[in-house]
């Protein structure tokens, strides 16, 4: 079993030199005479100088063979080179490089007692030489290793070229990873750009479209007024011509009706419904228009006066048609837009009375109801209903299902309702089928209190 | 890079090798030492080598190079100082210095170039070997 002393790599040329110092040093501590510490220097400083230049750097090994005496200090040195081709030759003496290699060999091998040398082609050469410890010399022990270590550190380690080797071989290390790591940095960096670039695209684009949208925000806004402003006189103005009309038509079936043919009154008849229906369409599109215009005010309102003074105002055809009213109504008073509500409850109430009118008997439910955040009410009747596939359709301006002859109307009712519901953030819908009667539902948000 | 410094004294070239040379420095040291015969004209060389601890076949070689060319300048060079056990390790190396002409300290060595200078060359024995 050995001892391992010391080690060294062999990468640079002055490592040679620290090799054989080395040597030499470690031949000293361990009781090797002053010829005997320059042999085993000399020998190391062949064989280290040929891994160095011929095996491309190497490692040298310093050791004890055995614990017991007789003990030997032994060098190895291997490499990873190309190996000796001719090492038989070589050994016979037969072959000196040029540059001296074999007599380094030989000279080693003459120098001490023993030298091991083995070398294959492209794994490299290993070299092993050594001496037996002087008779004289103390038994080698782990605590002489200790202390030979101790001084080889003491002895070399302060050397400056060797600090600023490792240094610089420290700093070379950190270089590289630097250089790696700006590689790394500068490919993150150009994807980055990269990103970057797209961002900056995308962006201008957005900004492109925002700008697009505000154009069209705006235009879209003043066609809107253009259009209010449109609705309202169109109504107003085609209000003149018809009265016009009305009044003409009024008149000739008023006083000449006597001097008319059977076909010229029944013209005058159709004049006369028509006008009618045309001032009631022209009544409600102005009323659609200012409704637009007004701006949502909320009071205090009894809900169950308010419901009641609408029916009041509608009990001589609840009474013609023997309509059953029902209602479940909280005494209580909301906080709402008082008349949006009434707009709301008269349209869908008069709908109700105008669609159940031929069942027998026509019913009418009104249910209020105050619920978490809002306030619902339905209005329920047993009249025509409709097929549910409709629903979305009836809630627009002038969309009827039925024909004017049947029941008569504008196709605004359901439209003035919408628009009332959709200026305080309401909701509307119903449920319905063919002939088994409607249910519309309202919801309006609870307001804050009054102050 | 360092160097081993070169001193003119009179017609000759001192060299004192204190430090243990790389290969590189001992080349480095050939090559100046020739340049410097030529530039200074000198006539001698001597070369101390009393702090060398060790002379391998390298460094030897080295001084045999050295010899050899500062004759065919003209000048002779004398080493000086070698150790006991590095001319023991030198003769076990097989190596063969006859060209290299030596001297015990740097007073011998100088005396040596003197008498050679004066074409007084004495035998004491350190005649370089003849061929």
């Amino acid at each position: 079993m050995s001892l391992a002393i010391a080690r060294l790599e062999l990468r640079y040329e002055q490592d040679v030199v620290y090799a054989r110092q080395r040597a030499r040093r470690i031949a000293k501590l361990l009781g090797f005479e002053h010829h005997d510490q320059t042999r085993l220097g000399t020998a190391l400083s062949e064989i280290a100088r040929n891994a160095y230049q011929y095996g491309g750097g190497g490692t040298v090994e310093f050791f004890i063979e055995d614990q017991k005496r007789p003990q030997r200090f032994g060098i190895t040195v291997s490499d990873q080179g190309p190996g000796i081709a001719n090492l038989e030759a070589l050994l016979e003496g037969h072959y000196v490089s040029p540059t001296g290699l074999g007599l380094g060999i030989i000279g080693t091998r003459r120098l001490l007692d023993d030298f091991h040398i083995a070398s294959t082609a492209d794994q490299g050469t290993k070299v092993t030489f050594g001496k037996p410890l002087p008779p004289t010399a103390p038994l080698v022990t782990a605590a002489t290793l200790r202390r030979i270590t101790e001084d080889l550190a003491n002895a070399f380690s302060a050397s400056p070229l060797e600090e600023i080797r490792t240094q610089n071989q420290e700093l070379l290390a950190a270089l590289e990873q630097l250089r790696q790591r700006e590689e790394e940095l500068t490919g993150v960096n150009s994807e980055l750009m990269r990103t970057n670039d797209g961002m900056i695209a995308l962006y201008s684009e957005l900004e492109q479209k925002a700008v697009a949208i505000e154009k069209t925000e705006a235009l879209l806004r003043t066609r809107n007024e253009e259009l209010k402003g449109f609705a309202y006189t169109v109504s107003h103005d085609l209000k003149a011509p018809l009265r016009g009309i009305a009044g003409y038509a009024q008149e000739l079936d008023r006083k000449h009706r006597g001097g008319l043919s059977d076909r010229a009154q029944f013209c005058l008849t159709q004049i006369l419904t028509a006008t009618r229906n045309l001032d009631h369409l022209i009544e409600d599109l102005l009323h659609f228009s200012r409704l637009d215009a007004e701006t949502p005010s909320p009071t205090t309102v009894n809900l169950r006066d308010l419901i009641d003074t609408i029916l009041q105002d509608r009990s001589l055809i609840i009474a013609e048609q023997s309509v059953e009213v029902t209602d479940e109504i909280p005494a209580a008073t909301a906080w709402l837009w008082e008349r949006g509500l009434v707009q709301v409850l008269t349209n869908l109430i008069d709908n109700a009375l105008k669609y159940s009118r031929n069942a027998n008997p026509p019913r009418l439910g009104i249910r209020v109801e105050e619920l978490e955040t809002v306030w619902r009410f339905s209005i329920q009747d047993n009249g025509i209903g409709f097929d549910m596939k409709y629903h979305d359709r009836i809630f627009g301006l002038f969309n009827r299902l039925v024909r004017v002859d049947e029941f008569e109307g504008t196709g605004a009712g359901l439209a003035i309702v919408k628009k009332v519901l959709d200026k305080q953030d309401g909701r509307i819908w119903a449920q319905s089928a063919r002939n088994q009667g409607s249910t519309f539902f309202v919801e309006l948000p609870k307001l804050g209190a009054p102050k | 890079m360092d160097k081993i410094p070169i001193l003119k004294m009179g017609h000759f070239l001192l060299v004192t090798i204190q430090v243990d040379m790389h290969d590189r420095l001992a080349m480095t040291l050939q090559d100046d030492l020739t340049s410097r015969v030529v530039k200074d004209r000198a006539k001698g060389v001597l070369i101390d080598i009393s702090s060398l601890e060790i002379v391998d076949s390298f460094i030897g070689r080295m001084l045999a190079n050295i010899a050899a060319m500062t004759r065919t300048l003209g000048a002779e060079s004398v080493v000086v100082g070698m150790q006991p056990a590095v001319a023991i390790t030198i003769v076990e190396l097989g190596m063969s210095l006859h060209n290299v002409r030596t001297a015990l300290n740097v007073d011998k060595g100088m005396a040596l170039l003197i008498a050679q200078l004066n074409g007084l060359a004495e035998d004491d024995g350190n005649e370089p070997n003849p061929e």
